[in-house]
């Protein structure tokens, strides 16, 4: 499923962390364009605080995190904002604007950033909706919506600008395993109709087993990198106690690293 | 072999302690060694423990009938300290063994970072001056975003005007009753009270003269601009916390939007907007509850305007309309901040809004201050 041979995101060893605390260091990998990408790792072991400095919320310490080849840390003002709409985050609760309805939630990116006339923009939100099946719901209010709505709502309004990226920060948290799977699919369907590459922190297995082309597990201990790959493979193949312990939930406890974030 | 032995009242636990040799000590328990139990006996038996020297400690507790967590933490803490202050040898003899694991220092624990120690006075005084200094830097940095934001190009895409429309009747229409309600009071308190001072000395159609110039000058922008910190400041502030709680400001971020400009220039225009306007209501409020009472005394409507009319001047007016200006600016920035500023967890959005309507009342009284010294400098 790979679409281009240079990886959309690249980092370069990555330190991450907020105040004083160092949460992850030496953090190296790169992620290919139109694969599904997933973040692993136990509570605490980073992996919400490495997402937060890849899409740019909190400046590396150290190293590099470059998105199509561009570092959003050195960028400032339109080259910036144009980076940043090379990409779309799902927040953990969606992340909606509560004081408006779907639609406008969807819209805001379109109103901000295109000079499109309004008839149109409602069309694309249109289209956004109905590929996250929510077109009935556009005119609700967030607050209306369930858990599962209000993440793929999330997702309609992540894509509203065609991104290239779309991160996803836990994606089947809070939601029950039907409505797991059904954003599963849809993840899935969206990677492959529309080349998009998807990257997300999860912890959950199945999802992890039915849609990730790759991930990476961090080990909050060591705070780096414990495993790179093919899920499928390393749940097969790997011989690290650890890695075992995550995929297939036996063996030794293995503390996973009790860094909490604030 | 010297004995002593203590029996409780109710024969719940037994405890005698036995020296055995030179060197030796035996505590034997027996019965039931609970949170009861402990809670009556841990002084007792540290008391006895703590007269005798020792370099063993035998804590014989094969007799206990029951044991809770209580129990097990009292004798691990009486070999801790045997250990620790003694410099004792001590051993615990029938502990059950689903106990004994918890006696073992938690392997997390070890090599952990100790438990940060709290700050003695002058480490408190530091850290609130550095909390402070980082407050103020944030605020004019904020200050400077503000300014940034209001003075660049009026983008109707992030000013969204339903939105805007929506925070002006929020802090505006709704505020109506209130305003009206208070403003009415004051005018018709302010009359009464100086309607007997001033019959003293028959001078009591300067009420009129009062009224116009405390309710233009003072009251009507004061107390509009306290009822709308209480109103709205604290509303903007919970607003944008809840936002930030949400993650909706990263949200925005990401999308490479400012939330200076998409959420706090509207609020901060429509409170430089809606106080003014309020204040203009109450001060007509307040100069119909203070002329209902002169009306009441026998004076007749007309000499009250003519009265009034001599009192408050054209500039009395304005000086009153752009100090509320200046109040509703500073009660609305000081809302957004301090809702941006929102930290996490869920006490955080009413310490923001708290914190709102303090700093909003605490602005407004030392800017009216300001302005007292500069007006009169300036003869207005």
């Amino acid at each position: 499923m790979i679409a281009s041979s240079d990886p959309i995101i690249q980092i370069r060893g990555l330190r991450a962390g907020y105040g004083e605390t160092v949460i992850l260091d030496q953090i190296s990998f790169s992620v290919n364009c139109g694969e599904i990408f997933a973040i692993l790792g136990g509570s605490g072991s980073g992996k919400s605080t490495l997402l937060k400095h890849i899409i740019g919320l909190y400046p590396p310490r150290a190293g590099e995190v470059l998105i199509e080849g561009k570092n959003l840390v050195t960028l400032e003002g339109r080259e910036r904002t144009q980076l940043l709409q090379r990409f779309g985050v799902m927040y953990q609760n969606g992340a909606l604007f509560g004081s408006m309805t779907v639609r406008e939630n969807v819209r805001v990116p379109l109103d901000v950033f295109t000079n499109l006339p309004l008839k149109i923009r409602n069309a694309i939100v249109d289209a956004k909706l109905a590929q996250v099946d929510l077109l009935a719901a556009a005119e609700k209010l967030p607050s209306e919506l369930s858990g599962g709505m209000r993440k793929r709502a999330a997702i309609a309004r992540a894509m509203a600008l065609d991104p290239a990226i779309v991160f996803l920060d836990e994606p089947s948290a809070g939601l029950d395993p039907v409505s797991s799977a059904d954003l599963d699919n849809l993840i899935k369907r969206l990677a492959k109709e529309f080349t998009i590459t998807f990257v997300m922190v999860t912890h959950e297995l199945e999802s992890i087993f039915s849609i990730a082309d790759r991930v990476i597990l961090l080990d909050g201990r060591t705070k780096g990198i414990l495993a790179e790959g093919d899920p499928r493979t390393l749940r097969d193949t790997s011989t690290n106690p650890l890695v075992q312990h995550f995929f297939r939930r036996e063996g030794k406890s293995p503390e996973f690293a009790e860094n909490r974030e604030p | 072999m010297a004995q002593k032995a203590l029996s409780n009242p109710q024969d719940l636990l037994r405890f005698e302690i036995v020296p055995e040799g030179s060197d030796t000590v035996r505590l034997r328990l027996t019965g039931p060694l609970d949170a009861t139990s402990v809670s009556r006996f841990w002084r007792p038996i540290e008391q006895s423990l703590g007269k005798l020297r020792f370099q063993r400690l035998q804590i014989e507790a094969t007799e206990v009938t029951r044991w809770d967590s209580a129990g097990v933490a009292f004798v691990h803490e009486l070999r801790r300290e045997a250990e620790g202050r003694f410099r004792a040898e001590a051993q615990i003899e029938g502990l059950p063994p689903e106990w004994e694991r918890s006696l073992e220092p938690p392997a997390s624990t070890v090599g952990r970072k100790p438990a940060e120690e709290p700050a003695g006075l002058i480490g408190t005084i530091g850290q609130t001056a550095i909390e402070e200094a980082t407050l103020l830097v944030d605020a004019l940095a904020f200050l400077g975003r503000l300014t940034k934001g209001l003075g660049a190009a009026f983008h109707p895409r992030l000013f969204r005007p339903r939105e805007f429309l929506r925070i002006f009747e929020s802090a505006g229409v709704d505020a109506l009753p209130i305003v009206s309600l208070i403003s009415f009071l004051i005018g018709l308190v302010i009359a009464f009270e100086s309607a007997r001072p001033l019959a003293t000395f028959g001078a009591q159609i300067f009420i009129a003269n009062m009224i116009g110039l405390l309710m233009v000058r003072e009251m009507g922008p004061i107390m509009t601009a306290i009822l709308l910190a209480g109103r709205s400041g604290s509303a903007f502030a919970a607003e944008l916390g809840t936002m930030k709680v949400n993650e909706e400001l990263d949200a925005l971020r990401t999308m490479g939007i400012d939330p200076i400009r998409f959420l706090v220039i509207q609020r901060v225009i429509a409170g430089m907007i809606v106080t003014p306007l309020l204040t203009i209501y109450s001060i007509f409020v307040g100069i119909l509850g203070g002329v209902l009472v002169m009306i009441g005394l026998g004076y007749p409507l007309e000499a009250i305007y003519h009265q009034m009319d001599g009192a408050v001047q054209i500039h009395d007016i304005l000086v009153g309309v752009s100090k509320a200006a200046v109040f509703g600016l500073l009660i609305s920035a000081s809302g957004c901040f301090l809702g941006l500023r929102t930290r996490q967890g869920p006490a955080a959005v009413g310490a923001s809004a708290t914190g709102a309507v303090v700093s909003g009342i605490l602005l407004i009284i030392v800017a009216d201050s300001v302005f007292s010294v500069i007006l009169y400098l300036l003869n207005l």
